[in-house]
């Protein structure tokens, strides 16, 4: 690993074999900065989903290891570690942004007043205050509906250790979901993907709705941007 | 515009195109259009004087309706633009980087700093903040100008002469401030839409996580229209 001689985010991974799908976070041809992946001991599916306070000692633990290694920033692969951001954010002195649940704030601002914004998640039932105030934002504040994947057979595949995935079979309930969401709020402006699968299919979700939509690796690729060279622009003041 | 495009909102001076610019259309990995706004000149726009809004909205009209597909504009102090800007047309719209506040808030330590680094901070004021959703009293913001320099007369011109060099040492100056009065600076934010153009000095000088209007463009741009070929790749060493 080279981390200290080119900006590499740091990814810390459930224990679930990741999906390495095209456009999928867990790809490393998806980026064009380096990713060190580091899976939490302990982290599941399963566990990290949902509010069990648990995990959240491995998970500081693990960004403290990626720390000392040189990454220059820190991201996970699971939206629903916004809930621990705060506690991530703290123990280490790089950038941290766990979840896509963060550019909420940004997107509610962006669109047209009385608008609102959509997230499709990858479970709706389980996504709470606590993974928004995590996040920096507030359903009380944020005019956010939300729609999840749950009972889908995607979902059913994400809860297992061993995922067996295809684009196909993905791109089918995620548009199902939003569009349901979409039918019952006619309002929104645009979208937010809080789970780390849905990279791979957002390209299709914004050409099927026509929304402007962001996704996991929208964060990250802002995140390494703060932290790294623009190419073809000076470093130094050429005098 | 078939190609989903940003359309940038300019002040009504002359461009700047150094390399890095956001003036500078070979800055986006994406297609932009640059467009001025009738009587948007620094002074005008800077001190807040609410008359230039309707030049805005006309403009951001006329820009939606030649097929823009999102909408920034090329000034941080547009942020009090920000609702009404946005309520007049239906593409996403991100008047001013100042939108990152809360957002880059949230990726650093609890009580670490931002240095916020502006054209002006005399003219800086908690309308401008509110405008996107935050407040000088709540965010742990540290303001800082380049007023008073060579760059800021260079900017308040019709053609500002800006050069790299100058621009680095007079944004520096600033920084160096902010950092010598504040030990705990997590990141810098730039509210100026011309101090891109050092976004790399800056980052490699102070070895701080630099966002700018351009990393602002960005998310917008891909919100639109998916990733491009980011220009962080193959960065210059």
């Amino acid at each position: 690993m080279d981390a200290k001689s080119r900006p590499t985010l740091g990814m810390l991974q459930l224990q679930n074999t990741p999906i390495r799908l095209p456009g999928a976070i867990s790809n490393p041809a998806t980026y064009d900065f380096p990713v060190r992946y580091l899976p939490v001991p302990g982290a599941w599916t399963k566990n990290v989903v949902g509010t069990d306070p648990g995990v959240v000692t491995a998970y500081i633990e693990a960004a403290r290891q990626l720390e000392r290694e040189g990454v220059a920033a820190i991201s996970t692969n699971c939206g629903f570690t916004a809930r621990f951001q705060k506690d991530v954010a703290a123990a280490v002195k790089i950038p941290v942004a766990l979840s896509s649940l963060s550019l909420v704030p940004f997107m509610a601002r962006i669109i047209p007043p009385g608008k609102k914004l959509a997230i499709v998640t990858y479970d709706a039932k389980q996504l709470v205050e606590l993974h928004f105030n995590g996040a920096g934002w507030s359903m009380k504040d944020t005019p956010a509906v939300i729609a999840g994947i749950e009972g889908s057979e995607s979902w059913t595949e994400m809860a297992k250790p061993d995922p067996k995935f295809n684009v196909g079979m993905l791109e089918r309930d995620v548009l199902a979901a939003t569009r349901k969401l979409l039918a019952a709020n006619p309002d929104v402006a645009a979208i937010v993907l809080e789970c780390s699968a849905f990279p791979i299919v957002a390209n299709f979700v914004r050409k099927e709705v026509g929304l402007p939509t962001v996704d996991f690796s929208t964060l990250q690729r802002f995140l390494m941007a703060s932290v790294t060279a623009r190419a073809g622009v000076s470093l130094a003041a050429a005098e | 515009m078939t190609r989903p495009t940003l359309g940038i909102q300019m002040l009504d001076v002359g461009p700047i195109r150094l390399p890095g610019s956001y003036h500078n259309p070979a800055t986006f990995p994406y297609p932009v259009v640059h467009r001025h706004v009738p009587g948007a000149r620094v002074d005008v726009v800077t001190g807040g004087d609410k008359e230039i809004l309707g030049a805005y909205i006309d403009s951001a009209q006329a820009m939606e309706r030649d097929g823009c597909h999102a909408i920034a504009t090329s000034c941080g102090y547009t942020s009090h633009f920000q609702a009404e800007i946005s309520a007049a047309v239906k593409v996403p719209v991100a008047t001013s980087s100042l939108l990152l506040v809360p957002f880059v808030e949230r990726l650093l330590p609890p009580r670490a700093k931002i240095a916020l680094l502006t054209f002006d901070a005399t003219r800086f004021n908690e309308g401008l903040a509110n405008g996107v959703g935050w407040s000088l009293k709540t965010s742990p913001v540290i303001v800082a100008g380049v007023e008073g320099t060579e760059s800021w007369d260079e900017m308040r011109k019709p053609q500002p002469g800006i050069t790299h060099a100058m621009l680095a040492r007079d944004v520096m100056a600033a920084a160096r401030r902010v950092l010598d009065a504040h030990a705990n600076v997590g990141a810098i934010i730039f509210e100026c839409a011309v101090f891109p153009i050092v976004t790399n000095h800056v980052r490699a000088a102070t070895g701080l996580p630099v966002f700018d209007y351009v990393s602002m463009a960005d998310i917008l741009a891909e919100a639109v229209a998916g990733p491009a070929q980011a220009h962080q790749s193959g960065a210059a060493e």
